[in-house]
């Protein structure tokens, strides 16, 4: 993991290959383009903002990488290893965990049973040996269960364990939601806006969450996010996406001081 | 009271063969959002395989279980080859494919194995119980019936597989992105609601006699089990199985002539669906538009 606060990307060149790498990705919907020529890398061990205005492509670039869509041209490679041939199911297996704008939690579902699906992609023994009950499968389905407490616990959930995902409060679903794709064991974790929907007291939680998420399990994040306190203040990089395009990507101070950004933002003055 | 008890527990016996088809048909309509016409038919020919099975000599528990094995691959086979390339097509375009499942399941029975009534043992004895109150073979049905929901209860409860299966039902989507193979989900639960129809099948073949279109008014029944108990709640499904097989019984008894007991299932459902349109243990289905 990557201790010292190194420059950021466009100064990558000659380190250690960058655990995400995003090459010249373009996605069209019909005439609209969603994404164009995008690229950009995150190094191992950092926080990524990935910030723009409305329909920048945020959330289009999300669902490239977690293979809901498959982008027209370009590519991504986790730890120098293409996505290309991959699809959604195989993403968790890959190393890659994701939330949602809005939760998508299983919600009849107790939100124990919800993390325990996340960590379904690690299970190993097959359908046929828990249907005959073995011991093997039976040891899994215990560590299955005590993995799952653990995440449950690590976002401060674990009291919600056994209720249904539907009854918890929305800031609650978004915690047993990063339980879930924590369960994955990622490298890398995608968060579609954490912050969206939640208070002011909530929010700063979960700046902590985040970065202990980091330090504690070792997972790069990177996250959408328009509480712009908070991407500014959690994050290593920030990336600026208009129109699908990248128009910035560097430490925050050097992002916030870019007149394209602000541009992008407020518009330009005449 | 005597009679009326009598007809109750009948009522429960067949009730029990409606709940084990509602259930199949709820859990493929849980996976897939789809009405399975071919339910009654895929079980028919199932227990013409079992059938065949015994008049070989295969003792009948031997040949039920292997019954059961054949029916599970034969749903996943269904579900991966006819049901698959139709998966995203408009809901009629599934449901007309569903029904020309029935009519080929149908035809090839009555091709196959001829539309002759065919007799099929019980492999219950025949006596009755508690002072004529009951007879074993009901008694034997509902203990069948209650075993299987047993095992199917502690295989979704408490498997990593079932709890695979219920979440990629519930939403496929997140599930993928947690790494289960959701086609193969959906098609170990077409495989499951097969077997679980051959079950039905092979239970109330003895009492109606084993023909190509033995099971249409089981599936008839059924059908209105599962809307009563809400079709999207496999709870709801098997106690509304029950409910409508003791309705059945009483008003058949009491009401009308037999002949017309039919009725009694298409009278429920618009009652149902009039009512109380997401049944007694139904949720209401929320889209966002």
């Amino acid at each position: 993991m990557t201790t010292s606060p190194l420059p950021l990307a466009g100064a990558t060149a000659g380190r250690a290959t960058p655990l995400l790498e995003i090459a010249q990705l373009t996605m069209r919907f019909g005439g609209i383009v969603a994404l164009e020529n995008v690229s950009f890398t995150v190094s191992k061990g950092r926080i990524a903002g990935l910030i723009g205005p409305n329909g920048a492509g945020k959330t289009t670039l999300f669902n490239c990488l977690s293979r809901l869509y498959r982008p027209e041209r370009g590519d991504v490679r986790l730890n120098g290893r293409s996505l290309r041939q991959c699809t959604a199911s195989d993403i968790a297996a890959i190393g890659i965990g994701r939330t949602f704008q809005s939760p998508a939690l299983f919600a009849s579902m107790t939100a124990l049973d919800n993390v325990k699906v996340g960590g379904h992609a690690r299970g190993r023994s097959g359908a046929l040996l828990d249907a005959a009950t073995l011991p093997s499968a039976r040891r899994e389905e215990r560590e299955l269960d005590e993995a799952a407490r653990a995440m449950l616990a690590f976002v401060g959930m674990e009291s919600a364990a056994a209720r249904p995902a539907a009854s918890l409060s929305f800031a609650a679903r978004k915690r047993v939601e990063l339980a879930r794709a924590l369960a994955v064991r990622p490298s890398l974790l995608l968060l579609d806006e954490p912050a969206g929907g939640l208070n002011h007291d909530e929010v700063a939680e979960l700046g902590a969450l985040i970065r202990s998420v980091r330090d504690k399990l070792a997972i790069t994040i990177l996250l959408v996010e328009h509480h712009m306190g908070l991407v500014m203040s959690l994050s290593d990089q920030v990336v600026v996406l208009n129109f699908g395009r990248v128009i910035a990507d560097g430490p925050p101070d050097q992002v916030r001081g870019n007149p394209a950004v602000g541009e992008a933002y407020l518009g330009t003055r005449h | 009271m005597h009679q009326f008890l009598q007809q109750v527990f009948s009522g429960l016996a067949a009730g029990a063969v409606y709940a084990s088809l509602a259930l199949a048909l709820v859990m493929i309509y849980r996976a897939t959002d789809l009405v399975n016409f071919a339910q009654g038919e895929m079980a028919m020919f199932s227990t013409y395989i079992a059938w065949t099975l015994v008049n070989a000599g295969l003792p009948f528990w031997g040949a039920f279980l292997i019954t059961l094995a054949v029916s599970f691959v034969g749903g996943m086979a269904v579900e991966r080859i006819v049901i698959r390339p139709v998966e995203n097509a408009p809901i009629l375009t599934a449901v007309v494919v569903t029904i020309g499942l029935l009519l080929i399941f149908n035809s090839l029975a009555g091709w196959i194995y001829s539309y002759t009534l065919q007799e099929f043992p019980s492999p219950f004895p025949d006596r009755t119980l508690f002072g004529a109150l009951m007879t074993t073979r009901d008694l034997g049905v509902i203990a069948v019936t209650l075993m299987m929901l047993v095992a199917l209860f502690c295989f979704f409860r408490f498997t990593a597989t079932g709890l695979a299966m219920r979440a990629a039902a519930q939403n496929p989507e997140s599930a993928r992105l947690c790494g289960i193979p959701v086609g193969w989900m959906l098609a170990v639960g077409w495989g499951f609601a097969a077997a679980i129809g051959a079950v039905a099948g092979i239970m109330v073949a003895p009492v109606l006699f084993l023909d190509p279109n033995m099971m249409s008014g089981v599936l008839l029944y059924a059908f209105t089990g599962a809307l009563l108990g809400g079709i999207t709640s496999p709870i709801g499904a098997v106690i509304g199985g029950l409910i409508v097989g003791v309705t059945e019984n009483l008003v058949g008894t009491y009401l009308i002539a037999s002949q017309l007991k039919l009725t009694v299932a298409l009278i429920l459902i618009i009652i149902v669906l009039v009512f109380r349109p997401n049944g007694l243990f139904g949720t209401a289905v929320v889209r966002r538009v």
